[in-house]
């Protein structure tokens, strides 16, 4: 097992709210994470930390070794909670941009989602609803060939015909050498897909580990261990 | 990279920015049709009208994109794209200040062209090869000191404005610093005016100190386009200080909401 990412008392301020308090971790390379946590826990700080969006206040993340940088982001496949698409755009000209930036895209993929979600390419972004231009957004996230796939609530907005491709899609992408974290509230729908699991709560981690240990041990679903920790 | 940011920063303005400065060529054109009569009615109000509600148009919409470009492609949700790319801080940076200056050049030469379409009805065309040919032959007339001024303005031209794009490009990057809080927008007008207020404090103390000095004495006894060149070239380095301001404040502060 290699380990692709790593947190090493990683801690993000901003003025006197900690968002994230020294916390530390390592997942492995061919994993499915579930990065689970109530909002405001510091799931989103640390997903914007692990693509570069922010910068850390102290510890430190790797990438493959890396710090995140250039060479993270050739790397790192990266789904917002936010559409991030430039509106003026056709969805072929959003393929087009890319796959001149990012090498490990794959173009044919990419068309074939289109095709199965029926999304015409010459359509224009700004004409699509919500939930069609998260699918676009997905399917592009998805058609790369990355090593690191972060996915912040990849689910939310989707009818739930929707939420099963994208969930098999996901799980399609499954391969010994990448590494998925999966950053959601809608436990119930995404739980049969995680390999592990890390709780989050008020920027420190509660639980973590493998899925199955954790049923096992807990004797729950990951949906009620969920409903428990976080009780409010 | 910086060659494929270019291309997609040249494509989302283009697709505004050449109908528009079409535009306004265009409207000079068919004002001339109207405007060289020896009467003046409402048609050559209207017309005279919008001519001018053209350019004036094309130029705010011209500086509304260069701040758009930024705070919407890079500082709102889009930036959650532009900067998880694979490229640098500095082009995207960079990208963003040659594509504006382009259309600051273009544009200009549009409106020349457009004034130009205006006497469209009352240029003489049929002169027009030999007054070329007028002008062609007599070009050896001007002097090579006066061609390094011609030159050496229109450059300097096109540094003022770099320098202004810069600093519109540091004030919005000054909205991702903490202290700005909840009133980015407010924070990054401020810092707009800090930052001219400064630029100005500073050349008029330089402009008094070596007026009374002997560097001064020095320089004033420079050419007139030496003289120049160093100005531009205290305008380039004030560009690259903005340009590293920018820079840094995106790369260490960045915080997209």
């Amino acid at each position: 097992m290699t380990t692709l990412i790593e947190a090493k008392n990683l801690t993000k301020r901003f003025g006197n709210l900690t968002a994230l308090n020294g916390i530390s971790f390592t997942l492995d390379a061919g994993r499915i994470v579930g990065l689970l946590g109530p909002n405001g826990s510091g799931k989103t700080t640390l997903l914007k930390i692990m693509n570069g969006l922010l910068e850390t206040t102290s510890g430190e993340i790797l990438i493959h070794g890396n710090r995140p940088g250039i060479e993270t982001k050739k790397i790192v496949s990266y789904l917002p909670e936010r559409t991030y698409l430039n509106d003026w755009m056709k969805v072929k000209d959003i393929i087009s941009f890319f796959a001149d930036f990012y090498e490990d895209f794959n173009e044919n993929k990419a068309r074939g989602m289109m095709k199965d979600m029926d999304i015409e390419e010459t359509a224009r972004l700004k004409t699509l609803s919500k939930g069609t231009k998260e699918k676009v957004q997905l399917a592009m996230v998805m058609a790369r060939d990355a090593q690191v796939y972060l996915l912040d609530e990849p689910i939310g907005g989707v009818d739930p015909a929707a939420r099963d491709y994208i969930l098999d899609t996901i799980l399609k992408q499954y391969n010994p050498y990448a590494t998925v974290v999966i950053s959601t509230h809608l436990i119930t729908d995404v739980e049969r897909i995680f390999d592990d699991l890390i709780f989050l709560k008020k920027g420190e981690i509660v639980l973590e580990g493998n899925v199955d240990d954790i049923r096992s041990r807990e004797g729950k679903s990951v949906d009620e261990l969920f409903r428990e920790v976080f009780k409010c | 990279m910086l060659g494929k940011l270019l291309k997609y920063e040249f494509k989302a303005t283009g697709r505004i920015l050449l109908p528009l400065y079409g535009a306004m060529v265009l409207v000079g054109l068919i004002t001339s049709f109207f405007i060289n009569e020896n009467s003046f009615g409402a048609s050559q109000a209207i017309f005279t009208m919008m001519y001018i509600g053209i350019c004036i148009v094309s130029v705010v919409i011209t500086l509304l994109l260069v701040i758009q470009r930024f705070s919407k492609n890079l500082l709102s949700d889009e930036g959650y794209l532009m900067f998880t790319l694979p490229v640098s801080t500095s082009s995207l940076i960079i990208s963003k200040l040659i594509v504006a200056v382009c259309w600051g050049i273009v544009g200009t030469i549009a409106g020349i062209l457009s004034g130009i379409a205006l006497f469209a009805t009352v240029i003489p065309w049929s002169d027009i090869p030999e007054m070329l040919q007028y002008i062609f032959t007599h070009l050896g007339a001007i002097n090579s000191r006066d061609w390094l001024l011609m030159f050496e303005t229109i450059v300097g031209c096109i540094f003022s404005y770099a320098l202004f794009v810069m600093a519109i490009y540091t004030s919005l990057s000054v909205g991702q610093l903490p202290f700005a809080g909840k009133h980015r927008k407010a924070a990054s007008i401020g810092a707009f005016f800090v930052i001219y207020i400064i630029y100005t404090a500073v050349a008029s103390v330089v402009g008094v100190d070596l007026a009374t000095s002997a560097p001064g004495a020095w320089l004033m006894s420079l050419s007139v386009p030496a003289q120049m060149a160093i100005a531009m070239m205290i305008q380039l380095v004030v560009i690259f200080i903005l340009f590293l301001l920018t820079r840094f404040f995106l790369k260490k502060h960045l915080n997209l909401e």
